[in-house]
């Protein structure tokens, strides 16, 4: 088989998957290179880089978020509105959803290209190490 | 007494002269004479040159050994006059050199005593910078341990504080202010 890079992998499965071809037919093409390839160990890699391709190339965002608490709907409507604006995604899908209780309140969102931390852990730790020098 | 007197003029009356009243017997007297005479012309003619050529020639080993005593004495006296030369020369530059060590033992002295001021000083000051460091390390570590007791203890504040209704809040505040 061809070697060819993981980043024209993820644009190829991109593409497929805005096309509308089958989610799992991409997925069982993908894990089948990259276990050619004896690149398993690379899918994370490889999911994230299709994120950003979809991002950057369709505005199609996906994200994953962290909070202390389970989110209701209405914060998640407001959480997904929130970034269609600031990533000016025409869709939002949210990856994970995951409860942090070390977060202690606020929210955490990340994007194939930013990061929103409005979490009270961060703010204190930014207060220690604005307080530390 | 009267008796010898009496028996010398008897004697001198036979012999009817002076020497004969002396008692001396001219022909006896000069033989005499001549064998003086011979003997002085024997001891003048063989004994005295000897002798006084011995003599002169002891005289003149006296004299030389005198001269070369005086030669000796005076040569022992140049000589001692050179020792002394010698030793006063010795003593000025003993005496010379002693006081050159002892400058140079003060001036030792003094560079150690210097140089041991100026390391005691580069010691204290070492020590003093060390520690203002120290002091500003362990400060900036109470202070690193205070900040971190604070953020504990308001960790531990504001986990009691907030709900899930506050949380929520707090998340539609941060997303606002973030547009």
């Amino acid at each position: 088989m061809q070697k060819i890079t993981r980043r024209k992998v993820a644009e190829y499965v991109a593409d497929q998957l805005h096309s509308g071809v089958s989610t799992k037919k991409l997925v069982d093409q993908a894990v089948a290179y990259l276990k050619d390839q004896g690149k398993l160990a690379d899918w994370e890699l490889l999911v994230r880089d299709v994120e950003d391709v979809l991002a950057r190339k369709y505005h199609v965002v996906s994200a994953r978020i962290t909070t202390a608490r389970a989110l209701d709907a209405d914060t998640r409507k407001a959480l997904k509105d929130f970034i269609m604006q600031t990533e000016k995604a025409q869709s939002v899908t949210i990856v994970s959803e995951t409860v942090d209780a070390d977060l202690i309140g606020g929210v955490v969102v990340r994007t194939p290209s930013n990061v929103f931390d409005s979490s009270v852990q961060s703010k204190l730790k930014q207060l220690v190490a604005t307080t530390k020098g | 007494m009267h008796t010898i007197q009496f028996f010398a003029a008897s004697e001198a009356a036979k012999n009817d002269s002076l020497f004969g009243a002396l008692g001396i017997d001219w022909r006896t007297l000069i033989l005499q004479i001549i064998a003086f005479s011979i003997l002085v012309w024997i001891l003048g003619k063989f004994v005295y040159p000897h002798l006084i050529g011995a003599i002169d020639k002891r005289e003149k080993a006296i004299e030389e050994s005198v001269a070369a005593a005086h030669e000796a004495e005076a040569k022992a006296e140049q000589t001692q006059k050179e020792v002394e030369q010698l030793f006063k020369k010795a003593r000025e530059e003993s005496a010379a050199i002693v006081d050159t060590a002892h400058k140079e033992a003060a001036n030792m002295v003094k560079e150690a005593e210097a140089k041991a001021k100026k390391r005691a000083e580069q010691i204290v000051a070492d020590a003093r910078a060390q520690l203002d460091q120290d002091i500003l390390k362990a400060r900036a570590q109470l202070r690193d341990e205070a900040t971190e007791l604070v953020a504990l203890a308001t960790e531990k504040i504001i986990r009691e504080k907030i709900d899930t209704k506050k949380d929520k809040t707090l998340i539609e505040t941060a997303l606002k202010e973030a547009r």
